[in-house]
């Protein structure tokens, strides 16, 4: 692992705990000593947020793996940090259940992970995020000590919402160890559409149909030029899911599919082999670079459009979410790409984050613009929850 | 007519008054103990205290003046909607400030197009699903005092309702809120921006680390579908595991409700709905969705009704009938007051297959104490909510209550649930949070406490352990001073 590549530099030790205890000790060590302690899970998200102040520990979370508790009857799972999700689901679907959230690298991303980048996938609309599903988290804070909120319960309202604190917090604020959430039963069915619009205004005009009334789990809006090796372009692509009962299901894609064929004839369905290769984004198995634009739906069409518009090669929304991704591929030079796009970002007054950059790129950049409303307040929490700095330092918003 | 300007309470003085009234007018000010009676108690009637003074601001810059006003001064403050509150979050002491946001009650704004609407945090829960309904749109948390609950007291408590068991509770449906910080900073909180989830932090928090005095929140589209069903059980023990076998069978409903026996008879001597007073028990279980589909989901749930051994099972025929089942559940506990004058209601939960066990523990504890206890509540998700009924003016009588209330709560914590689904903690369960939380928990929400409210001005000696961090000289639910003051103001207000 080129540790210098996405935390710029080498980590003075590594660590590879297999209990709870283990963890509390190297971290009340490392906070007594004044070193740095950096989570590691599956090892997929560490080109996010800026680079680390400090790097002396690499506590590693991936033997911390159990899977504590799958009650079906209760719809809940608890399970420690390192698991992956592929792992966890693999555990669920045996009684029809699953956790519904599909980020990237299922495989390797582990829980604790996915839950502090607060990395979700194209169901988010149909889903929600890590947030939704989450009701129970145990994490050991800045001084080694283990805490813990919420329950295993689905509706819980006693004491301040803690796992909602950690989700998205990058490790800054607490260590992960164990999870507790919600499940939802596997859908019944699933259906997906795929297609190629002749232009953007078609793609577009459909889509927001589709939103507006079927409720879609999936819709994805896809442009990706041609490239050296797949000299196919893939502009104005569409995908839509829909999942849950069979009737419905089936109904919705039949009224997607009627309002194609009343709409415009300029759209083809694309095969299947297509298709199933596309829904993975980006297209460039480990592309360099990638920024994300957010906001609210009803403007993410016109921020799709700026990235194209801005000679971006590769861009994937997804419309309800209102979130448009832009991928830098091998074949572009990333650091004039990220300027433009971020560039265009604040002229648009669009919130943007580097999502994946190599170290270079997110020492020169701003990770995370604009800094919120509330990051005075963040500040203090990070202040008073972790005051020596030992918990991923400099690594979050602000350089937190 | 004027109000005499000279009616103060003891602990608040004229100047600080006065000050006040220049912010809010004379007209946002109650300072007479027969208006400050009005807001001596919320629904958690066992603690009554008259606040020093109300103050009712008409807008946020009114909110964070006061708030300056009272950080400057050191006057602590207590936030206050409608006063539905469970959990007696509200209660306000004599030197200390209420305020009440109940005249903030505008809808702000209204974006279908992105499935959102902006309200002030007075607006009461169901004009916001008024506001969207005739375009098809609702807003889904649906506490029973929807009728008269606030958004604001929603925000703080994360409320929850009958149909959260699908849609998903308060938090759920938060995206920003607008904040008044116990200093008087205005702050806006968005879940679309970058960072920690301080939205997360603020929904939920009973008003201990700020105000909130605007929120938008999501909107969803209203189903196409309703169908209602309900099942009628010989005893609560045959409902409760309907209950399971209908999640198990990996359905989750729009609403999974319960009423047992005691509650059915109070409904009916009210409404005389028809409903079956011999059943032990009775689900009231309902589906929705797009159209196609709706009615095999209704006959799955029907067939696992029939083979659990449900005594009866019928579909609400049309819109007025499932109304009526609606208001029989929703109205169910106001209804108590036939049977008993006072009522307190508990808000455990507990993993849903420990239903069964649950249940038959709080009838134990009911005959250990002699009381009459009352069951309904949102069954799908396992949040219990026990009517414990009794007589306020009895001193002894409270005595076995609290006692039974702690046994109740002690039971779930024991299955592995919690102390609370959808009421939250404020003084009435705060000796219990030893139970679920270690000290180390408990430590690090005071500190995320600090960060907000670092003077701990807002709204003190709520939702943490009394004897902890804050205020002890506040009287704990178990001790003497509670039954004195219990008993005084019972006959006053």
């Amino acid at each position: 692992m080129d540790y210098a590549a996405l935390l710029g530099a080498e980590p003075g030790e590594a660590v590879q705990p297999t209990t709870v205890e283990e963890i509390t000790a190297v971290i009340a060590r490392a906070d007594a000593e004044g070193k740095s302690v950096i989570p590691w899970g599956g090892g997929t998200a560490q080109d996010y947020g800026y680079l680390p102040r400090r790097c002396d520990i690499l506590l590693d979370l991936s033997r911390l793996s159990r899977i504590i508790a799958h009650e079906p009857g209760d719809m809940t799972v608890t399970v420690e940090a390192g698991a992956t999700l592929a792992q966890v689901q693999q555990t669920l679907a045996q009684h029809g259940q699953f956790l519904p959230l599909d980020p990237p690298d299922a495989d390797k991303a582990t829980i604790g992970g996915i839950l502090a980048t607060n990395a979700f996938g194209p169901s988010r609309p149909g889903y929600g995020t890590a947030r939704d599903w989450l009701i129970g988290l145990k994490v050991v804070d800045a001084k080694g000590r283990v805490v813990k909120g919420g329950g295993k319960v689905v509706k819980n309202v006693t004491g301040y919402d803690l796992p909602k604190l950690h989700v998205g917090a990058l490790g800054t604020l607490g260590v992960i160890v164990e999870a507790t959430f919600k499940l939802a039963p596997l859908p019944e069915a699933s259906e997906t559409l795929s297609y190629q619009f002749a232009a953007p205004a078609d793609s577009t005009g459909f889509l927001s149909s589709v939103h507006a009334t079927l409720s879609p789990t999936r819709m994805i809006l896809l442009d990706a030029a041609a490239t050296p090796e797949q000299a196919v372009s893939a502009e104005n692509i569409v995908f839509v899911t829909f999942e849950g009962q069979r009737e419905v299901v089936g109904s919705a894609a039949a009224r997607a599919r009627d309002r194609l064929d009343a709409g415009s004839s300029a759209s083809a369905p694309l095969p299947p082999e297509f298709a199933s290769g596309l829904t993975d984004f980006p297209t460039d198995a480990s592309p360099p670079v990638m920024l994300r634009l957010s906001g609210c739906a009803s403007g993410v069409y016109e921020r799709h459009e700026g990235m194209r518009q801005s000679g971006c090669k590769s861009v994937r929304s997804l419309p309800s979410a209102g979130v448009t991704d832009v991928a830098v591929r091998a074949d572009e030079d990333a650091e004039s790409v990220t300027a433009r796009v971020i560039q265009w970002a604040k002229e648009h007054e669009t919130p943007i984050a580097l999502l994946k950059a190599p170290a270079s790129l997110r020492r020169n950049n701003e990770v995370w613009w604009p800094l919120p409303p509330g990051f005075a307040l963040m500040r203090r929490m990070k202040e008073t929850l972790d005051p020596n700095g030992t918990l991923n330092p400099g690594r979050f918003i602000g350089k937190l | 007519m004027q109000l005499r300007r000279v009616c103060y309470t003891d602990g608040m003085d004229t100047t600080f008054i006065e000050e006040l009234r220049a912010i809010v007018g004379d007209d946002g000010l109650r300072v007479t103990d027969a208006q400050k009676h009005v807001y001596a108690f919320d629904a958690y009637t066992l603690e009554k205290s008259l606040p020093g003074v109300v103050a009712l601001p008409r807008s946020a810059e009114e909110v964070a003046a006061v708030a300056r006003l009272c950080h400057r001064r050191g006057v602590s403050m207590v936030p206050r909607g409608a006063g539905t509150g469970l959990a007696g979050g509200t209660l306000t002491h004599d030197n200390q400030v209420m305020v009440c946001l109940s005249r903030m009650n505008r809808i702000l704004d209204i974006d279908l197009p992105n499935e959102r609407m902006r309200a002030q945090a007075g607006a009461i829960n169901i004009n916001l699903t008024k506001a969207v309904a005739p375009d098809g749109y609702l807003y889904a948390p649906d506490p029973s005092s929807q009728g008269a609950c606030t958004l604001g007291g929603n925000i703080a408590n994360n409320s929850g309702g009958p149909h959260t068991l699908k849609y998903g509770v308060t938090v759920n449906h938060i995206l920003a809120v607008q904040v008044v910080l116990p200093d008087g900073e205005i702050v806006e909180l968005s879940q679309d921006d970058h960072g920690y989830d301080l939205v997360g932090m603020i929904v939920g928090s009973e008003g201990t680390l700020g105000i909130v005095t605007e929120a938008t929140v999501r909107v969803v589209r209203a189903p196409e579908a309703i169908r209602t069903l309900l099942a009628v059980c010989h005893s609560v023990d045959d409902a409760t595991n309907l209950v399971s076998a209908i999640i198990g069978a990996g359905i989750v409903p729009a609403a999974l409700e319960m009423m047992d026996q005691t509650i059915l008879e109070a409904v009916e001597r009210t409404y005389h709905f028809g409903f079956p007073t011999e059943a032990g028990a009775v689900l009231i279980i309902e589906v929705d969705g797009p159209e196609v589909g709706i009615d095999r989901q209704t006959e799955r749930i029907e067939a696992i009704c029939r083979d659990g051994g449900a005594l009866r099972v019928s579909v609400a025929a049309d819109a007025e009938e499932r109304a009526k089942l609606w208001m029989a559940r929703k109205k169910s506990i106001g209804t108590i007051g036939r049977l008993a004058p006072s009522c307190m209601t508990q808000d455990g939960v507990a993993p849903r297959t420990k239903l069964p066990a649950i249940l038959r523990e709080v009838g134990e504890i009911a005959a250990k104490y002699d009381l009459r206890i009352a069951n309904v509540f949102h069954a799908g998700d396992g949040n219990l909510h026990p009517c414990v009924l009794f007589d306020e003016r009895d001193p002894e009588e409270v005595k076995r209550v609290l006692a039974a209330g702690g046994d109740i709560l002690r039971a779930c914590v024991r299955e592995g649930g919690t102390l609370t689904g959808e009421h939250g903690i404020g003084i009435e369960k705060q000796e219990f949070l030893g139970l679920i939380f270690s000290p180390d928990d408990l430590d690090t929400m005071a500190a995320i406490r600090s960060v907000f409210n670092p003077d701990g001005l807002l709204n003190p000696g709520k939702l943490f352990p009394a004897g902890g961090t804050c205020c002890p000289q506040l009287p704990r639910t178990d001790n003497e001073a509670l039954l004195v003051m219990t008993h005084t103001h019972a006959t006053a207000v």
